[in-house]
C-alpha cells in the first residue's frame, strides 16, 4: 500500500475526511502532527531541567554544573538505548528508567523517589510551556470522535504513555482519545514498524480500516503502509519556514548577543489557536512591555537568590501588575523554589510623606522633592502634600514672616529669596517641628502598625519594587522606620531610576534602576522618559491610590482617595482604556518564564534587544503607535495646581504628546526630538 | 484588532525590516547600545527567511524526490 504526502494541513485534513469515512480506526502521531513544538530541536527543553536538578543538588551541598548533569542524562540515555538494542530492533529508552539511574549517580545515596517526581513533573512542565496543539487537527480529532471512530496516538518517544497522557489532557484533547501508545513502554515503535502489529493485536484493530496521521515518511508513512495500514504525510511547509527561523534566531543568539532577547522573543510568540486577533493595545503589552518587564521582575528574583532577600513588596500602585508578572514567571524560571516571600505594599507618596514626619519633622530633603513639581509654589502645597494643619501651624509661620501663601519657588511670580531663606529657618525651628511630629505622629503610628501586619520587621533584608522615579516612596518609607532596631535592610529595584534629587544612600537603605538608571549612561534605555506616564498607566492597579493611613482603636485603616470626584472617573476611564494592555503584559509573563528557562539567559543578555525595543518604540514609534499607546488621563494628587511664569518655566514639547498630523506629516520630527534627547542625556 | 505574530512569523509591530531600518540607522546615529546590532549577514538571513521563506520552502519542499529518511535507506542498501 502507498501513503501520501501532503504540504498543507487542509488538504490533509480534506483527504483525511475522505479516507476516514471508510475507516473504523485512526491514529494520529503526537509530537509534530497533533502537537507542534515552540522550539526547532526538542532536546534543547532537556536543559532548563539539567539546570534545575543542578540547583537541587547544589541545595544540599552536591556541587555540579548542569552541563555535568546533562552529560549524565544522556550518557545514561545511551546506554539504555544501546541495551534495548540488544533485545528489540528499536533502539529506544524510557525517561523514568535512564531518569532515575541518573538521578541515583547525581545524588548517590540521598536520592528519594519525591526527586524524580519533581524532576518527571518540571520536565512536563517544560515539555508543555513548549507545545502548542495544532488547532484543525484537534478539531478533526473531535469530529471523528464524535463520529464514533476509535482514535489513538502513537508516539516514538523516551516519555511512557501517562506522560504523554499529562501532556495531551494539558493539550486539551485526551477525552478524544482511545489511547496513547508509547515506544518507551514497550520498546517496539513506529520507525520499525513493531508498532503497529502491537497496538493491532492489543486492540484488536483491522489494518483494512485503519488510517494512520503523521509527519515522518518512513515512521508515519512507509511502515504502515507495508502493514497495510492507509496513511497520510503532513509535510508542513509553513511549519519549515516557522522552525527554520527560530532555529536561527537561537543560534545566533550564541554568537551575537542581540539576537538573544530577539530568540526569546520569538519563543514567547503565540501559535495555531492562540494566535487570535486581538486589540492593538493588547499586542503592545504582549509584545513590547511584556519582555521588558519579564526581565525586569527576573533580575529582582535573581539579586534576591544572589544577596539572600527574604521577602519581595511590590509597591502600591504599578506593583500590581509587576506581582502579576512575577507570580506567572518564577514556577518555570526558579523551579527549585528558593525564592523569597512576595506581597503587595499599599503606599503612595502623599500617604508616606504625611507618615514619614513623625520621625524626623520635615526635612529640606522633603521639601526640595515638594517642591518639584512645577504647580507647587507655597507652604499649602506643602501642608497639602504632608497631610498637616495649616491653621495650628500659622503661628509657625507667622514667627518666620511666612504665610501658607507666600510664594516659596523661583518659578512662580512673586517669588523673593528672602522667602526662601524664612523657610530654611522655619525647618530649623524646633517648637516647629515639634508640633509637625505631633501632627504627624498618628499617621507614623498607623504605618508601623500596618507594616507589623504585613511582616515587614521580621525580615533581615526586603526588596521593594517600584516603578520608578526618584525613589521618593522608598525614601519616605525609610524615613518613617529607620529608627526601629528591627528596620530591615532596604533594596530598591525601580523599572527606570531618573534621580531628580539625589537619593540619600547608606549601609541599609539602597536604590538601583534596573531598566533604566540615570547613574549609568545608557542612551537606549533613557528613551523611557520619552513617555514615562504610559509605563505608569501600563502597570498601575485598578484601585484608587491610598490617601493615608488612619489610626483606629484596634490597629490601622487604610484610606483610599474617593473614585467619584472628575479625577477618579477619569482614573477609572483610563484603567478601562489600558485593560487590554495589561491583560497583554500579564499573557506575555508565563511565555517569558517558560522561554527564558529554556534559554538559560538573564537580563544582561536580553539587555541590547530590550534598548532597540525602547528606541524603536519610544524615540522612534509609527504614529498609529503614539495614538494608540500614549495615555488619556494621569493623575498625580503631589502636583499642585498653580501656573509657573511662563519666562521662568517653559513646557518642553514632546514627541509622545506632538498633534497627530505632525506625527503623520512633519519630516524628521522623531530624528529631531532624539538630537535634543542626545544633549539632554549629555548635559544630565 | 490584529494577531501577534504575522504571517511571515515575525513579531507584529517589530518585524525584521524595522529592526535592520533601526540598525542602519544606528549606523550613523548613535541612537544606544545594541551590542552587535543585527548584523549584516543575519539580518539579510532572517530578512530573506521571513519575506520570501514560503515560497523558497514551497519549492524546497515540493521538488525533493526524497527524504532524508528514504536517501539513508537506499545509502544504507
Amino acid at each position: 500500500m502507498e501513503w501520501q504526502t501532503f504540504y498543507s494541513l487542509e488538504k490533509l485534513i480534506q483527504k483525511g475526511r475522505e479516507r476516514a469515512d471508510r475507516c473504523d480506526v485512526v491514529s494520529f502521531d503526537l509530537f509534530d502532527t497533533l502537537f507542534i513544538r515552540r522550539i526547532h530541536d526538542p532536546d534543547l527543553v532537556k536543559l532548563p531541567v539539567a539546570r534545575y536538578i543542578a540547583a537541587c543538588a547544589t541545595r544540599i551541598g552536591i556541587e555540579i554544573s548542569w552541563q555535568k548533569v546533562q552529560k549524565i542524562r544522556d550518557a545514561n540515555e545511551q546506554n539504555q538505548r544501546k541495551e534495548t538494542g540488544l533485545t528489540f530492533e528499536d533502539r529506544e529508552a524510557c525517561y523514568p528508567v535512564f531518569m532515575e539511574k541518573s538521578l541515583q549517580q547525581i545524588f548517590a545515596d540521598r536520592y528519594t523517589d519525591q526527586l524524580l517526581d519533581d524532576v518527571t513533573s518540571y520536565e512536563l512542565e517544560m515539555e508543555s510551556s513548549m507545545l502548542v496543539p495544532r488547532g484543525a487537527l484537534v478539531d478533526w480529532l473531535a469530529e471523528l470522535h464524535a463520529g464514533g471512530k476509535k482514535i489513538y496516538i502513537l508516539s516514538d518517544i523516551y516519555l511512557p504513555s501517562r506522560h504523554l497522557k499529562t501532556l495531551a489532557r494539558r493539550g486539551g484533547f485526551l477525552h478524544y482519545t482511545d489511547e496513547i501508545v508509547s515506544s518507551a513502554d514497550s520498546f517496539l515503535a513506529k520507525a520499525s514498524g513493531k508498532a503497529f502489529p502491537l497496538v493491532q493485536e492489543r486492540f484488536g484493530l483491522d489494518p483494512s480500516s485503519w488510517l494512520h496521521i503523521g509527519d515522518n515518511p518512513f515512521s508515519d508513512g512507509l511502515r504502515p503502509a507495508q502493514f497495510g495500514i492507509q496513511a497520510l504525510v503532513l509535510n508542513d511547509v509553513s511549519e519549515k519556514q516557522r522552525k527554520s527561523l527560530i532555529k536561527r534566531y537561537v543560534n545566533y543568539s550564541r554568537g551575537n548577543i542581540f539576537y538573544r532577547g530577539r530568540a526569546l522573543h520569538q519563543l514567547m510568540l503565540p501559535h495555531e489557536g492562540e494566535n487570535v486577533p486581538q486589540p492593538e493595545l493588547y499586542g503592545e503589552g504582549y509584545n513590547f512591555l511584556g519582555p521588558l518587564i519579564g526581565g525586569f521582575v527576573q533580575h529582582i528574583a535573581e539579586e534576591c537568590r544572589r544577596l539572600g532577600i527574604t521577602k519581595v513588596f511590590f509597591l502600591s500602585r504599578e506593583g500590581y501588575t509587576f506581582k502579576k508578572v512575577w507570580e506567572q514567571c518564577m514556577p518555570l524560571l526558579f523551579p527549585d523554589g528558593i525564592l523569597p516571600e512576595i506581597d503587595y505594599l499599599y503606599v503612595s507618596r502623599m500617604a508616606l510623606a504625611g507618615a514619614g514626619c513623625a520621625e524626623e519633622g520635615l526635612t529640606r530633603g522633603s521639601v526640595s522633592i515638594a517642591f518639584l513639581p512645577p504647580g507647587n509654589r507655597d507652604f499649602r502645597d506643602i501642608a497639602r502634600i504632608f497631610q498637616l494643619d495649616l491653621e495650628s501651624l500659622e503661628p509657625h509661620l507667622s514667627r518666620h514672616h511666612l504665610t501658607a501663601e507666600t510664594c516659596l519657588v523661583p518659578r512662580h511670580e512673586g517669588f523673593e529669596k528672602t522667602n526662601r531663606l524664612r523657610l530654611m529657618e522655619l525647618l530649623d525651628d524646633e517648637h516647629f517641628q515639634q508640633e509637625i511630629r505631633c501632627q504627624s505622629r498618628s499617621k507614623g503610628r498607623a504605618l508601623h502598625r500596618y507594616l507589623e501586619e504585613m511582616q515587614f520587621f521580621d525580615h533581615q533584608q526586603v526588596a521593594i519594587v517600584d516603578i520608578g522615579w526618584l525613589g521618593t516612596i522608598q525614601r519616605f518609607l525609610y524615613t518613617a522606620v529607620k529608627n526601629r532596631a528591627d528596620c530591615p535592610r532596604l533594596h530598591g529595584f525601580l523599572f527606570g531610576a531618573t534621580r531628580g534629587v539625589k537619593y540619600p544612600e547608606d549601609l541599609r537603605n539602597s536604590i538601583q534602576g534596573v531598566i533604566y538608571d540615570r547613574n549609568r549612561f545608557d542612551l537606549a534605555a533613557s528613551t523611557i522618559l520619552y513617555a514615562r506616564d504610559v509605563f505608569e498607566e501600563a502597570c498601575r492597579a485598578p484601585h484608587p491610590t491610598l490617601d493615608g493611613y488612619e489610626l483606629t482603636e484596634g490597629g490601622y485603616r487604610l484610606r483610599f482617595r474617593r473614585e467619584d470626584d472628575e479625577t477618579g472617573r477619569a482614573e477609572k476611564e483610563q484603567d478601562a482604556y489600558f485593560h487590554p494592555l495589561q491583560q497583554g503584559i500579564v499573557d506575555a509573563a508565563s511565555r517569558f518564564g517558560a522561554a527564558s528557562a529554556l534559554l538559560g539567559y538573564s537580563l544582561d543578555d536580553y539587555r541590547p534587544w530590550f534598548h532597540y525595543l525602547m528606541t524603536a518604540k519610544m524615540a522612534f514609534p509609527k504614529s498609529s503607535e503614539v495614538t494608540t499607546i500614549r495615555h488619556k488621563h494621569h493623575l498625580d494628587d503631589f502636583h499642585g495646581r498653580h501656573i509657573p511664569q511662563s519666562s521662568k518655566h517653559k513646557e518642553r514639547k514632546q514627541l509622545w504628546n506632538a498633534p497627530v498630523l505632525s506625527l503623520y506629516c512633519s519630516p524628521l520630527l522623531r530624528l529631531r526630538y532624539f538630537w535634543r534627547h542626545i544633549k539632554d542625556v549629555l548635559r544630565s | 484588532m490584529k494577531r501577534l505574530f504575522t504571517r511571515e512569523f515575525d513579531i507584529s509591530g517589530n518585524t525584521m525590516y524595522r529592526v535592520v531600518k533601526i540598525g542602519i540607522l544606528n549606523k550613523f546615529i548613535p541612537l544606544g547600545n545594541f551590542k552587535q546590532g543585527p548584523g549584516l549577514r543575519p539580518a539579510c538571513t532572517l530578512l530573506v527567511l521571513h519575506m520570501f521563506g514560503k515560497p523558497l520552502f514551497w519549492c524546497s519542499t515540493r521538488f525533493r524526490r526524497h527524504t532524508q529518511y528514504l536517501r539513508l535507506r537506499i545509502l544504507r542498501k
